[in-house]
């Protein structure tokens, strides 16, 4: 392998790493959300085993299976609320690194195209590092219109309705 | 003489320092160069994708996708176009793919909740790219094209003023810095100050001279640039293209230098460079931020304000790198 080969498999590297690391962060919050939505449905299957269970007059077959039924859904939602989206192992891939390959080749290998994608790399670290600091210096940015009024709430003396 | 307004560098951040940055010369903020793709200076309400974001700051689609078109790729938001401010789709030749594909990169890294302006700047210089072009075409509507900002001749006019007193073209004076500073200014400033007065020689038969302004003999005064060399540099703007125009207006705006913003074109705009004027963009950062490098140095990093700015104008001048680049064939 010569030098401008190994470069420009630097630059590759750098390019990657950049996107998987500025990818961090959307990719957790998006499945954060999948999370909650998926508790909400499970919360919402228990309510309605429970109703059953309640009914009177009920055969005990079906009860038992109810029973059943209600632990495995008790066992769902603890393991989903027990996971963490920041620990996943899928946060260290991009899933389309296909492409980027495909694009990288298509350039010819000389310095000046070595070097862009050298600021391809940079471009995303700064963006990312910016966004962080951002979000660091100004705490209450990242807070959700609720939170805020809730915030504001508490902070004389009241509480938001409840809804 | 035209007339000058000297601001301190970063505005309230230095002054909350206490390190007052010696130069750095901004023309007040027009309303052009809008920071994000929705358009913050006018109330604008066209339906598009930009200003829907910029309105809403919801995440309101699920894939993002590039369409081929003949030549162009057409950046698409579950199957329907994105649109600048203005309305127009976001369109890219076929010979900037890269862009395209960091373009879908941004869009797609967005967080769910919490949009931020700052967090779209490729979709925001390509959208005033764009808007540029289509203001400018046939069908050019002489209220969008003030709306925003984009007459030619009075973006060159406001760029021009940068030229008086351009970043790199203002020298510290000895005594700082036990002279540090200003040695570093002569070996970066001065062999490039001869190369671009070379490079604006083409645009004109006279002689190019720029004017440089020397802080131990000046003192404290304003600079300007002969007739000749404001119209080389005006016939020089007047010879880009619009979407050159619009990344060469950004890079200017964030270095504060015109010659800043010659040598990003001329390094990745430009099929045919002049000689010299070839610059990383990292090199390019470091002739524009000289003087705060110098500052760090002695006083040290303050938190909030030079760690921010570092990043800042360079994932600026990056983006502006990027939406400029051609692969030289």
């Amino acid at each position: 392998m010569g030098p401008l080969q190994s470069e420009a498999l630097h630059a590759y590297k750098a390019v990657i790493k950049a996107m998987v690391r500025s990818n961090k962060k959307s990719k957790i919050a998006l499945r954060l959300g999948e999370k909650k939505q998926e508790i909400a449905v499970l919360t919402y299957k228990r309510m309605n085993v429970v109703r059953e269970m309640n009914v009177k007059n009920i055969d005990v077959l079906r009860k038992s299976r109810l029973v059943r039924d209600l632990q495995s859904l008790n066992r769902k939602v603890e393991t989903l609320k027990n996971s963490d989206p920041s620990r996943d192992r899928k946060l260290h891939f991009i899933e389309d690194s296909g492409s980027i390959k495909k694009e990288f080749l298509s350039h010819a290998l000389n310095e000046r195209n070595i070097i862009h994608f050298k600021d391809v790399a940079s471009f995303l670290t700064n963006q990312r590092e910016y966004d962080e600091l951002i979000e660091r210096y100004n705490p209450g940015t990242k807070l959700s219109q609720e939170e805020i009024v809730k915030r504001t709430a508490e902070r004389v003396g009241l509480n938001v309705p409840f809804q | 003489m035209p007339q000058m307004h000297r601001f301190f560098s970063g505005s309230i951040n230095s002054i909350k320092t206490g390190i007052i940055q010696h130069r750095c010369y901004v023309i007040p903020r027009s309303s052009y160069a809008p920071t994000l793709g929705g358009d913050s200076t006018i109330e604008n309400n066209l339906k598009t994708e930009t200003n829907r974001l910029s309105k809403t700051s919801q995440k309101f689609w699920k894939q993002v996708s590039i369409k081929e078109d003949g030549s162009k790729l057409l950046m698409q938001l579950d199957s329907k176009s994105i649109l600048t401010p203005l309305g127009n789709p976001i369109v890219i030749d076929k010979d900037r793919r890269l862009l395209a594909m960091l373009l879908q990169k941004e869009w797609e890294t967005l967080p769910n909740k919490s949009i931020k302006p700052h967090l779209l700047p490729l979709t925001s210089l390509v959208s005033r790219c764009i808007d540029l072009e289509s203001v400018h075409g046939e069908n050019g509507d002489p209220d969008l094209m003030a709306k925003i900002g984009g007459d030619r001749e009075k973006i060159a006019t406001d760029l021009l003023r940068y030229l008086d007193t351009d970043t790199l073209l203002i020298f510290s004076p000895h005594y700082e810095y036990e002279g540090a500073l200003r040695e570093a200014q002569n070996n970066l400033y001065l062999p490039l100050i001869s190369t671009v007065e070379q490079f604006l020689k083409r645009y004109t038969p006279s002689e190019v001279n720029l004017r440089v302004l020397d802080s131990d003999t000046d003192g404290l005064r304003g600079n300007s640039q002969a007739a000749s060399t404001r119209e080389a540099a005006k016939k020089f703007l007047d010879s880009l293209s619009l979407w050159d125009l619009a990344v060469f207006e950004n890079t200017v705006l964030t270095s504060k230098s015109f010659i800043c913003g010659i040598l990003m074109l001329q390094s990745k705009a430009s099929l045919k460079p002049s000689r010299h004027l070839e610059l990383n963009t990292e090199e390019i950062v470091r002739a524009a931020t000289l003087e705060i490098i110098h500052q760090v140095e002695r006083w040290g990093e303050v938190e909030d304000t030079h760690d921010v700015d570092k990043r800042d104008v360079r994932r600026k001048l990056h983006a502006a790198g990027i939406v400029a680049f051609r692969e030289r064939g």
